[in-house]
C-alpha cells in the first residue's frame, strides 16, 4: 500500500486517500482498546466495519472523528495528516459522523436540526442575522430549501416542522443521516446506522447510503452488525477483534476467512 | 508566627463546619444524583423547630427525635412528590427543584416557628483554651470533635455496609440496581433522612454558636465551594476541602481585609472555587471518567 | 435508547415564523392600550418592572433556556450595566443617558464573558460556581469602592431625570414609554438571532454538545457568546431598573434574591421561549400583589408582611415544583394550550392532536 501522506491529494483521482489511520493505538485506563490499526479508506469507497462487540469498532470511529485522541499513531484526511485532530476541524475537513445512540438535538424541530448542520458552510456573520440584512435572508432561504430538500431525500418532509424528540427511533435515525447528507460531506462516518430499524427502514436507509456515493461520490465507513446488510452495501470488509484489525478485504473473501469466523465464534486462539 | 498559626486552625475549625454541611450534599448526591439546594433551609428548619420543641420545655432527646422524625417524613413527601415525578429528568431541572423546595422550607419554618432570632445552648463552653501553645475556642474544638466523629460515622456506615453499597449501586446504574431487587424509593428515603439528620446536627452547632436565625439557610451558600474543590462524591474530599476553605477564608479576612475592603470572606470561597475548577474540573478527589460516545 | 432527555427541558419554542405576526402585534398592543386605560400606579409599579423583568428574563433565557448554561448570577450583571452606566453618564461627556445605557449593556457583556470562560472547562452545576463567584464578587466591589458611586456615604446613587431628544419622560407614562421602547427594540433583535444559525448553536450546545461539536460547531465560541448577549441584556435591564423603574439604586437591591427572581421568571414563564419571559415576569410581580390582596380579604385586615412574605416563598416554591413537573414548558405553553382551544371554538383553527411526549 503505498504511503498516502506523502501523495499530493487530487480530487479525481479514485485510488486517494480519504481517510487515513496510521498505527493507532489507544487505552484506557490500562485497558488496551486499540492496538497499531492502519486503515486507509480510498474515496468513493463504502467500508464496512464488524467485529464482535468490544472489539473497538466506535473507538475507532471516535478517533478518526478528533473526539478521542489516540495515545500513538496519527489520521490523514484527503493525504493531509493532522495531528490534534479536534472534532470541529475534522467537520471542516468534510469528515461528518453519526452517533450510535442518536447525536440529534432533542429540543429542535426536524427541520432547525438539518439547518444546524449547515452552521459549518454560513458565510454570513451573526450581525447580518441580527439585523436580518438582505445577506442574511437570502442565506437564510437558499439554506431552507437545501434542508427540505435534504429532508425530501429521506421521505422526511412531512415532518420538517415537528420536534425531533417526538418521532420513534426509526425515523430520528433517518434525520440523523438527512442532516449529515445536508452537510454535503466528503466522508461520511456512520455508527450503527441501521440499528433498532425494522427491514423496511433498513432498506430504506441503505438505499439512501448507497445514493450517497453514487450521486456525490461520498466516501463511506460504517459500523454495522447486520452482516447480510454490509455484505451487499460494502466494498469492503474491516473486522476488528480486540483492538486488532484481522481481516481486510472484499466481503466475500472475507466472509470466508476463518480468523474471523473465530472471532465471531467466540473460539479464541 | 504564632497569631498566623491561630488564624490559620481557628479557620480550619469553622470548615471542618462547613464540611459538616457539604456531607448532607454528598450523600443526597451519591445516592440520587441530586444537588440538593434544600440543604440549607433543611438546617434551618431542623434547628428551628428543634429550639422551639426545647423552648417549649420539651426535654432534649425528645425534641431531637422529634425534629428527626419530621426530617424523615419530609424525607418520604420529597421522594414521593417531587423526585419521583421528577426521575429521568436532567440534573439541572432536579436542581432547581431543589431550589422551590428551599423556598418552601424557608416559608414553612418561618410560618410556623417566627423570625426572631434563638440562642441555642448545648451546655458547651465557649471558653479560650490553650492547645500547643495556641489560643483556641473550646466550643470549636468541641464542634469539630462532634462534626468529626459524626463524619467518621457516616463514612463507615456509607462504606463499608449493605445501605452503603446499595446507596453507591443506585447512583451509580439506576436501571441495574433496580433490576437486581434494590428499591429506588426506599434508598432515596434512607439517603434524604440520614441527609436530614445531617442538617439537624449541623444546625444545632451552628445554632449554638452563631443563634439560630434565617441566616444558617444560607450556610448552603458556603457548602458549595468547598463541594466543587473537594469533589461531589467523596465525603474525604469535601473535608479536605472544608479545612481548605475554612482556614483560607479566615486568612484573607484577616490579611487581606485591610488591604483590599472588608468583607472579603463573602466571595474568597467562590474565588478559590474557581481556581481549583481551572485547575481540576473534577475536584480534588474526583475521578476522571471517559465519555463514552 | 430512544428517548433523548435534552439537558434542561425546554419549550419546542415557538415556530418563529408564528412570531413574526405576534410579537409586532404585541407591542402595538402594549403602545396604545396602556395609555387608554393607564394609571400611575400601573405604570409605575406594575407595567414598568413587568417589562424590565421580561428583559431580564430573555438576557437569562438566552444563556440558559437556549445555550443550556445555568446560571445563578443575573443580578451581578444588572448591577454591572446599572453602576456603568451610571459612571459613563456622569464621567464620560457627550454621553446622554441613552448612549450611557446601550454602553452600559456592553460593559455587562464583557464582564459576561470573563466569568463565562469557565465555561470552556466545565459545565452543569461546576458553572454554578462561576455565576455566584460574580454574585457575590460584583455588589462587594461595587460597595468597597466609592468611586463607583461617586462618594455617595449610603452606597445609594440616584437616577438623573429623565429625557430623550429634549422630550421630558420624567412621570410614570414616560417611563414606560421609554421602558417599552428599548424592550420591544432588544426583544426583536433577539428573536432574530435566536431564528438564525448563532441561535440554532446555542441550542445545539444545551441539547448535545458533543454533536454540535462534530457538525463543526465551535462550541466555547458559541457558549461565550451566549454569556455576552445574556450580560448585555442583563445590563440594560439594571440600567432600567436604576433609571426608570426605582429612580435609586444601591449594590444590595442586586442580591441573590434578585437572581432567583430571575430564574424563577424563566422557569415559570417557559424555558426556550420569548413570549414567555413576558408572561413569567407578568406572573412573578402580580402574584405579590394577588396574595396580598388575597390574604387580607380572608382575614379581613391587611396581613403581616412577615408573614405575606414567607406565604409567598411558600407559593413560589410549590409553584416552581409544580410546573417543573407538571408544565416544563411554562405559562407559555399553557397559554398556547388555551389560544389553540379558544380559536379552535370559533372555528379559527383545527384541534391540533397533542404530540406525544
Amino acid at each position: 500500500m503505498a504511503a498516502p501522506q506523502t501523495l499530493a491529494p487530487q480530487r479525481d483521482d479514485p485510488s486517494c486517500s480519504a481517510i487515513a489511520l496510521h498505527d493507532i493505538s489507544l487505552s484506557f485506563g490500562g485497558l488496551d482498546v486499540l492496538r497499531d490499526v492502519s486503515l486507509d479508506v480510498r474515496r468513493g469507497e463504502i467500508v464496512g466495519l464488524i467485529g464482535p462487540n468490544g472489539a473497538g469498532k466506535s473507538s475507532l470511529l471516535n478517533v478518526m472523528s478528533g473526539f478521542y485522541r489516540a495515545d500513538r499513531g496519527g489520521v490523514s484526511i484527503d493525504g493531509t495528516r493532522l495531528d490534534r485532530l479536534r472534532p470541529q476541524r475534522v467537520a471542516r475537513a468534510g469528515v461528518v459522523r453519526t452517533f450510535q445512540n442518536l447525536g440529534l438535538f432533542a429540543g429542535m424541530t426536524v427541520l432547525d436540526n438539518v439547518l444546524t448542520g449547515h452552521a459549518l458552510h454560513g458565510k454570513v456573520g451573526w450581525p447580518h442575522y441580527l439585523l436580518r440584512t438582505r445577506a442574511a435572508r437570502t442565506e437564510d432561504r437558499r439554506n431552507r430549501e437545501a434542508a427540505l430538500d435534504a429532508l425530501a431525500s429521506l421521505d422526511l418532509q412531512d415532518h420538517a416542522d415537528t420536534l425531533v424528540s417526538a418521532l420513534p427511533y426509526g425515523v430520528q435515525k433517518r434525520v440523523e443521516l438527512a442532516r449529515a447528507k445536508a452537510m454535503t460531506p466528503q466522508t461520511l462516518l456512520l455508527d450503527e446506522p441501521l440499528a433498532g430499524m425494522n427491514p423496511d427502514e433498513k432498506h430504506e436507509m441503505v438505499s439512501a447510503i448507497r445514493s450517497a456515493r453514487d450521486i456525490r461520490g461520498t466516501t463511506v465507513v460504517l459500523i454495522e452488525h447486520d452482516i447480510g446488510v454490509v455484505l451487499t452495501l460494502a466494498d469492503r470488509l474491516v473486522v476488528l477483534d480486540r483492538g486488532r484489525v484481522i481481516a481486510d478485504g472484499p466481503p466475500t473473501t472475507v466472509a470466508a476467512d476463518s480468523a474471523v469466523i473465530a472471532a465471531y465464534l467466540g473460539t479464541r486462539h | 508566627m504564632q497569631f498566623f498559626l491561630e488564624v490559620l486552625v481557628a479557620g480550619a475549625l469553622s470548615g471542618v463546619m462547613y464540611a459538616l454541611v457539604a456531607i448532607g450534599f454528598v450523600l443526597i448526591y451519591r445516592a440520587s444524583g441530586v444537588f440538593n439546594f434544600a440543604q440549607g433551609s433543611m438546617i434551618l428548619f431542623a434547628a428551628l423547630t428543634f429550639v422551639n420543641l426545647v423552648e417549649r420545655g420539651v426535654p432534649f432527646w425528645l425534641a431531637f427525635g422529634a425534629t428527626l422524625l419530621l426530617l424523615i417524613a419530609a424525607a418520604f413527601a420529597i421522594e414521593r412528590f417531587v423526585l419521583r415525578p421528577l426521575s429521568n429528568r436532567s440534573v439541572i431541572t432536579l436542581f432547581l427543584a431543589t431550589l422551590g423546595l428551599s423556598y418552601i422550607f424557608e416559608g414553612l419554618s418561618q410560618i410556623a416557628w417566627g423570625t426572631q432570632v434563638h440562642a441555642l445552648d448545648l451546655g458547651i463552653s465557649d471558653d479560650p483554651v490553650s492547645v500547643a501553645g495556641l489560643s483556641l475556642s473550646s466550643f470549636d474544638i468541641a464542634a469539630t470533635a462532634i462534626a468529626g466523629s459524626l463524619v467518621v460515622i457516616l463514612a463507615l456506615v456509607t462504606g463499608k455496609t449493605n445501605l452503603g453499597l446499595s446507596l453507591r449501586a443506585v447512583a451509580a446504574d439506576p436501571l441495574a440496581a433496580l433490576s437486581i431487587g434494590l428499591r429506588l424509593e426506599r434508598v432515596t428515603v434512607i439517603a434524604w433522612s440520614l441527609a436530614g439528620f445531617v442538617a439537624l446536627v449541623a444546625g444545632l452547632i451552628w445554632g449554638a454558636r452563631s443563634g439560630v436565625q434565617f441566616s444558617l439557610s444560607l450556610i448552603v451558600l458556603k457548602a458549595l465551594p468547598v463541594l466543587i474543590i473537594g469533589g461531589f462524591t467523596s465525603i474525604g474530599g469535601v473535608i479536605v476541602a472544608g479545612v481548605l476553605v475554612g482556614a483560607g477564608e479566615n486568612l484573607a479576612a484577616i490579611y487581606l481585609g485591610p488591604t483590599i475592603g472588608n468583607g472579603v470572606e463573602g466571595w474568597f470561597a467562590y474565588g478559590l472555587a474557581l481556581v481549583f475548577l481551572m485547575a481540576r474540573p473534577t475536584g480534588l478527589f474526583g475521578q476522571r471518567t471517559w465519555a463514552r460516545i | 435508547m430512544a428517548s433523548l432527555p435534552a439537558p434542561i427541558s425546554v419549550a419546542p419554542s415557538e415556530p418563529p415564523r408564528a412570531g413574526a405576526i405576534v410579537l409586532p402585534v404585541a407591542i402595538v398592543a402594549a403602545a396604545i392600550v396602556p395609555f387608554a386605560i393607564g394609571s400611575d400606579y400601573l405604570f409605575g409599579a406594575v407595567l414598568v418592572p413587568i417589562l424590565i423583568l421580561s428583559l431580564a428574563g430573555l438576557g437569562l433565557n438566552v444563556l440558559t433556556g437556549y445555550a443550556g448554561q445555568l446560571s445563578l448570577g443575573s443580578a451581578a450583571f444588572m448591577a454591572i450595566g446599572a453602576f456603568a452606566t451610571y459612571n459613563i453618564h456622569l464621567r464620560v461627556p457627550g454621553f446622554s443617558l441613552l448612549p450611557a445605557i446601550v454602553a452600559g449593556g456592553f460593559v455587562a457583556a464583557a464582564f459576561g464573558v470573563l466569568f463565562g470562560l469557565p465555561s470552556l472547562r466545565v459545565k452543569g452545576f461546576y458553572l454554578i460556581a462561576s455565576t455566584l463567584a460574580a454574585q457575590f464578587f460584583v455588589p462587594w466591589l461595587l460597595s468597597q469602592y466609592g468611586w463607583f458611586t461617586n462618594g455617595s456615604a449610603s452606597g445609594v446613587i440616584t437616577a438623573p431625570p429623565l429625557t430623550l431628544a429634549g422630550f421630558d419622560l420624567d412621570n410614570p407614562a414616560g417611563r414606560y414609554a421609554y421602558t417599552l421602547g428599548i424592550v420591544a427594540v432588544l426583544t426583536v433583535l433577539v428573536r432574530n438571532l435566536i431564528d438564525s444559525p448563532t441561535g440554532r448553536a446555542w441550542m445545539a450546545v444545551r441539547d448535545m454538545d458533543l454533536a454540535a461539536a462534530a457538525l463543526g460547531i465551535p462550541l466555547g465560541r458559541a457558549k461565550l457568546l451566549a454569556f455576552a448577549v445574556s450580560s448585555f441584556l442583563l445590563g440594560i435591564a439594571g440600567s432600567l431598573w436604576a433609571f426608570t423603574y426605582l429612580g435609586t439604586v444601591e449594590p444590595a437591591g442586586f442580591d441573590l434574591d434578585r437572581s432567583f427572581q430571575i430564574l424563577f421568571v424563566i422557569i415559570l414563564g417557559g424555558l426556550g421561549s420569548i413570549r414567555g419571559n413576558f408572561l413569567g415576569a407578568a406572573f412573578v410581580v402580580l402574584l405579590p400583589v394577588a396574595l396580598s390582596v388575597i390574604g387580607g380579604a380572608i382575614v379581613g385586615s391587611t396581613l403581616d408582611p412577615a408573614l405575606l412574605e414567607n406565604a409567598q416563598k411558600i407559593v413560589f416554591g410549590a409553584l416552581i415544583i409544580f410546573f417543573l413537573v407538571a408544565e416544563p414548558d411554562g405559562l407559555t405553553k399553557l397559554l398556547g394550550h388555551a389560544l389553540r382551544t379558544r380559536s379552535s371554538w370559533i372555528g379559527l383553527t383545527k384541534p391540533r392532536q397533542l404530540e406525544q411526549p
